[in-house]
């Protein structure tokens, strides 16, 4: 190959990556219904709504804060049970560390199947099957914690090395004791860190389970948006902006200390009296977890029976599927798809624009850096379905507001991801470049990017898959999707229907997590 | 006493580790195998105390195979032989006191166990377990703030809580500097002349084997080389050995 070639082929190759991603974004946007005069006449409406949030209506939040409360609770009752459950399920999961092979084979695929359904649609069901209140929305909770759990601690598991459980095993120990002695120690700090990860997580999704009536702040923004009440409902918003923030800073804090932890004992006897104490300690606090949880639950034993039979049998018509409802799945997941893809698109572009700026390393100043990281965790603070409702406010509820809501968010999250890359492994590489005279720019342009281009990528197909997810409950609130569809055969109680549209969602999950598997073991 | 009978060990039903080794060993010994990499020393040694199982042939100790064993006997098996690792195995986030206590765990019920509860003898033997490897002052320190040096102490210092007949080691100086290298054959040696028990080494490093084993086995290609005393060695089998 020639020098003239390689310049020819390579500026091909350029414009092809140019435009076949504008041409794709194309498709989306008009797959979403983009339209550029309908968001501009929008935005007065818009800011109006913003504005409004920067004077709370004080009396309003007097009568929010038992909501507010009881959404707090929720999320920390649901994470303490759930990353509890979750550790245990992952420690008889994980194929190094399980009592019996088959345990993995038959679990594994049954988690990926049930990690595949949001929350929400867990939390619509339940709540016909439990009646509206916080119950239900406790249990959905509590099982998205443990789904997440077990995935991010069964991985972890994995990694660990083989001598450390031989170290356990050579001198005789069972299997359960290879648990206690070597996995449970080295585990206990990643398990702590993913407990407030599910904290923060439920934290956000405890706000909008009342969209589905299942307890909670959500109930009431829910109320205000049907009755269009928009002055409540941005008192709503900045109290829960208040109260995630407030919890994500609690966390952080904890996460970021953890190390520092360990007690050295000084003597043999303090020793066994701490081994004592430790033991205690958790039993003590699970016993008060349970007494609270059974204290706090809103339900009686006689309506529990009742709601498990009839679980049984919406569970026995949700296997039949009613096949004739097919081409409206495919209608409903490709609306979905578009807005998840049209989000990620964007969202991924704006983030490589915007990461330039929030790195510190490329940024023109410290100071506009630190105020980027600001915004950028401000767009990542909102669950997306609740910045749909404040684009209703402007353009109107159907898919444009969902995708536009969840782009949003993807800038925020990929920004905040992919400028950490930036900082950590740019360094050097932009060294290298600096020192010819470059500006940082280019640096940027022609060093940074290309060099962690692979990272980029693999952020971009994990938000894709997250905001496949997000966008199958965005129609909960009308804002697009399968999530519409969704919403109205629960509420209609067409469990046939459920049933095809839940498998449906999780072929596409599990084809598309799949896809993204592959792409990301070809770049490393 | 420990005996292997014509041992064959095949990994992936292809690569062949062992083939056909035949060795006794005795109580009280000081024993090296010595050999390059990939002959089949961390193989034969796994063997002793079923971590790997054979594909033909037997090891008998005290008289009992142990391919045969269930998983309840291949444990009482195990707590009676100590196994120390090249990379020492211990759980870096756990005390030194904890990590020593696990030599006990072959004498205890999971169910106890599984709540930290331990006898006051079970203490007793760990804190004289490392006065023994003189670590008695690092105790209560964290795994992960020991030196390599020390923590294959420690891990020589678990092995002796489990009050073996015999203690078999997998290189276990290959990760360290000379000097922490020679505080660890020190130990062994100390602990084979105080409790008369036994000590198997695994080692690519001659000079040291010559200088602390009585008795070196030389493993050549998955077979016996040579076994003799260590005065009767050569240096011609020595370079037959690495040739």
């Amino acid at each position: 190959m020639t020098l003239r070639d390689y310049i020819a082929k390579k500026k091909k190759k350029n414009r092809i990556w140019f435009f076949g991603i504008l041409l794709f974004g194309g498709v989306t946007a008009y797959g979403v219904n983009f339209d550029l005069f309908r968001i501009i006449f929008g935005l007065p409406d818009m800011f109006n709504l913003l504005g409004r949030m920067f004077s709370p209506e004080f009396s309003y939040i007097s009568e929010a804060m038992p909501r507010l409360l009881e959404t707090i609770e929720m999320a920390l009752v649901s994470s303490t049970l759930g990353v509890l459950m979750g550790v245990l399920v992952a420690l008889f999961t994980a194929k190094n560390t399980t009592l019996h092979w088959i345990i993995p084979k038959i679990i594994g695929p049954l988690l990926t199947f049930f990690r595949t359904i949001p929350n929400l649609i867990w939390a619509a069901i339940l709540v016909t099957i439990f009646s509206v209140g916080k119950f239900p929305g406790m249990i959905a909770l509590t099982i998205t914690a443990v789904l997440i759990t077990v995935k991010l601690l069964r991985e972890y598991i994995e990694t660990l090395n083989k001598n450390l459980l031989q170290g356990v095993e050579s001198v005789g120990g069972s299997k359960l004791q290879v648990l206690r002695f070597a996995v449970l120690p080295t585990i206990f700090e990643h398990s702590l860190s993913v407990y407030f990860i599910v904290l923060e997580i439920n934290i956000r999704s405890a706000t909008i389970l009342g969209l589905v009536g299942a307890g909670g702040i959500g109930q009431i923004l829910w109320r205000d948006l049907n009755h269009l009440r928009y002055d409540n409902l941005a008192t709503l918003i900045i109290l829960l902006f208040l109260t995630i923030l407030i919890i994500d800073f609690i966390s952080l804090t904890i996460r970021k200390n953890l190390k520092k932890f360990y007690i050295p004992r000084t003597s043999i006897a303090s020793f066994k009296l701490h081994q004592q104490k430790k033991w205690g300690g958790v039993m003590a606090l699970l016993i008060l977890g349970f007494l609270w949880l059974f204290f706090s639950l809103d339900i009686t034993p006689e309506r529990l029976i009742v709601g498990l039979g009839s679980g049984r049998d919406i569970i026995l018509r949700m296997v039949q599927i009613d096949l004739s409802y097919i081409p409206r799945l495919f209608e409903g997941l490709l609306e979905s798809a578009y807005i998840a893809l049209f989000a990620t698109l964007t969202g991924g572009a704006g983030a490589v624009v915007l990461s330039y700026f929030t790195a510190y390393n490329t940024a023109p100043s410290p100071i506009a850096a630190m105020i980027l990281k600001g915004v950028v965790n401000l767009l990542r603070t909102f669950p997306p379905i609740i910045v749909a409702i404040i684009f209703f406010r402007g353009v109107g509820p159907g898919p444009l507001s969902g995708a536009m809501a969840l782009g949003i968010y993807t800038l925020g999250v990929m920004t905040k991801l992919y400028s950490e890359v930036i900082e950590s492994e740019g360094t050097t590489i932009q060294q290298g470049i600096m020192v010819t005279g470059s500006t940082k720019l280019n640096s940027y342009r022609y060093g940074i990017f290309p060099q962690t281009f692979p990272n980029f990528i693999s952020l971009f197909l994990y938000r894709l898959e997250s905001n496949i997810r997000t966008s199958t409950i965005l129609g909960i609130i009308g804002a697009g999707g399968i999530g519409t569809l969704l919403s109205t055969n629960i509420t209609w109680r067409n469990w046939e229907r459920v049933g095809l549209l839940i498998l449906g969602i999780a072929l596409l999950m599990i084809t598309i997590e799949k896809f993204s598997e592959r792409v990301r073991k070809r770049l490393i | 006493m420990i005996s292997v009978q014509d041992l064959y060990v095949t990994y992936d039903k292809r690569t062949p580790a062992l083939r056909g080794v035949s060795l006794d060993f005795y109580d009280g010994e000081f024993v090296g195998i010595i050999g390059l990499s990939g002959s089949g020393k961390s193989t034969l040694l796994k063997t002793l105390n079923g971590l790997v199982l054979p594909s033909k042939g037997k090891v008998l100790v005290e008289d009992k195979d142990v391919s045969r064993l269930k998983s309840r006997e291949l444990r009482d098996l195990r707590r009676g032989i100590g196994f120390v690792f090249q990379e020492f195995n211990l759980v870096d986030r756990s005390s030194v006191l904890e990590n020593v206590l696990i030599g006990r765990l072959g004498y205890q019920s999971s169910f106890k166990s599984f709540f930290g509860v331990f006898q006051d003898e079970d203490y007793r033997l760990a804190e004289e377990a490392l006065e023994t490897v003189g670590l008695k002052e690092k105790t209560f320190e964290r795994g992960d703030q020991l030196s390599g040096g020390q923590k294959q102490r420690v891990a020589i210092a678990k092995t002796l809580a489990q009050e073996p007949r015999v203690i078999l080691a997998d290189e276990p100086v290959a990760s360290l500097d000379q000097n922490s290298g020679k505080a660890v054959m020190d130990t062994f040696q100390r602990i084979q002349q105080k409790y008369g028990i036994s000590v198997i080494v695994n080692l690519h490093d001659v000079d040291l084997a010559r200088k602390y084993c009585r008795r070196l086995v030389g493993l050549k290609h998955g077979k016996v080389l040579f076994d003799q005393k260590t005065e009767e060695i050569s240096d011609d089998d020595i370079t037959g050995l690495y040739s």
